[in-house]
């Protein structure tokens, strides 16, 4: 189970909207995500399920919430999928939006669950579950897109240990859009950091290039009013992006772990999106992630 | 363009029957309300010529479409790349 964790006060100075996100103290506050997923209770005011899973020994589904502290509830989903394999179907939205992350097909369906064991990403605490994309064709559709309009900026917060360097990290895309779907922060298919960092009229850029290295990493971008505002960060620590191009880009989100024919290979906990500049909380938010999930 | 090992069809609904006849020898969906309506799903070539529908292979595949086949799908040149 969990250590103690530390509390700490985070700047809630940011006008607010749906989320919070809650320590497992029940301290810490934040806000403002239009969709918001993890295998943790990320509010206080949610009251539904972290993910709907199916079992490979008989493709039945069964929802799995959380624990008493907020974590996902491991003792139900081991019982349900004993002996046997588990597979996401779905990644509820915590924000109160009901931005589902979904997969229909079987053969797509992220893994949570080996053998009857829980996978699970250890950084420097505790182990804590995770759910692994295969690289190959594993993906999760939004039940609603996520638009961003002309002017529109982001701020994404997402976990991520790639399976190898040559794999692609989370990511959230344009989905079965090719040239010009947006992306948020990727960690490519190589040590470099990737993401988008304007949506305007169709003309935007992205920024990629650094080094990064496969390890479990807490990236968190932001999208400001222009390339040359945008940032992204590596555990907290600003990544220094060595190239930036302008490209036409289109303007919804629509999918977690792939693009056309690029997929993720890598595990996750956590992604949460704000279609806000977030940037002036970014150490707090961080610190509010790294303090659950202690990658860092 | 991408190399594919899979199962190719000129139709679409040739895609249609093979993931039907997947659905049905595993069972899919087992519910009506479950998320889960397909074993697997078929993907459409669009830049190829001529276009297809194909099917990309995994192992549990095997028992219903037989042995898969490699063919070249055209992708859309998108970033980012180096």
């Amino acid at each position: 189970m969990c250590p103690p964790i530390r509390t700490q006060k985070l700047d809630t100075s940011a006008k607010s909207s749906a989320l919070k996100i809650r320590s497992m103290n029940g301290l810490d506050t934040y806000s403002g995500a239009a969709a918001a997923y993890s295998l943790r209770k990320l509010s206080s005011a949610y009251v539904g399920n972290a993910i709907r899973v199916r079992r490979s020994s008989d493709n039945t589904e069964q929802n799995i919430g959380f624990d008493g502290s907020g974590n996902l509830d491991t003792t139900a989903l081991t019982t349900f999928c004993s002996g046997t394999n588990g597979f996401v179907t779905t990644w509820y939205d915590q924000s109160g939006n009901g931005v589902n992350g979904v997969q229909t097909t079987a053969a797509n369906q992220p893994q949570i669950v080996s053998s009857g064991s829980v996978l699970t990403l250890t950084g420097i605490g505790s182990a804590k579950p995770c759910m692994l994309f295969d690289g190959t064709n594993d993906f999760l559709d939004l039940s609603t897109t996520l638009p961003i309009a002309t002017g529109d900026k982001f701020s994404i917060y997402q976990l991520e240990k790639k399976t190898s360097t040559s794999t692609i990290g989370i990511w959230i895309t344009g989905g079965p859009l090719g040239s010009g779907s947006p992306f948020g922060p990727v960690h490519y298919n190589n040590q470099d950091l990737f993401m988008n960092t304007k949506f305007n009229a169709g003309t935007s850029g992205y920024r990629y290039g650094g080094t990064l290295a496969a390890n479990y990493n807490l990236i968190s971008g932001y999208m400001k009013d222009s390339d040359t505002t945008s940032d992204a960060y590596v555990n907290n620590s600003l990544y220094t992006f060595s190239t930036t191009t302008s490209e036409a880009r289109v303007t919804a989100f629509s999918r977690i772990g792939a693009r056309v024919t690029e997929f993720s290979g890598t595990s996750t906990q956590e992604m949460i999106i704000y279609l806000v500049d977030q940037s002036a909380n970014n150490t707090a938010i961080n610190t509010n992630i790294n303090t659950y999930y202690g990658i860092y | 363009m991408a190399s594919i090992n899979g199962y190719q069809y000129p139709t679409e609904q040739e895609a249609i029957n093979a993931r039907e006849s997947v659905d049905s020898y595993y069972g899919i969906p087992v519910a009506p309300d479950d998320v889960t309506q397909n074993w697997v799903d078929y993907q459409f070539a669009s830049l190829n010529d001529p276009q297809f529908w194909y099917i990309v292979f995994d192992e549990s595949l095997t028992p219903i479409l037989g042995t898969p086949t490699e063919f070249e799908v055209v992708t859309p040149p998108f970033l980012p790349t180096e």
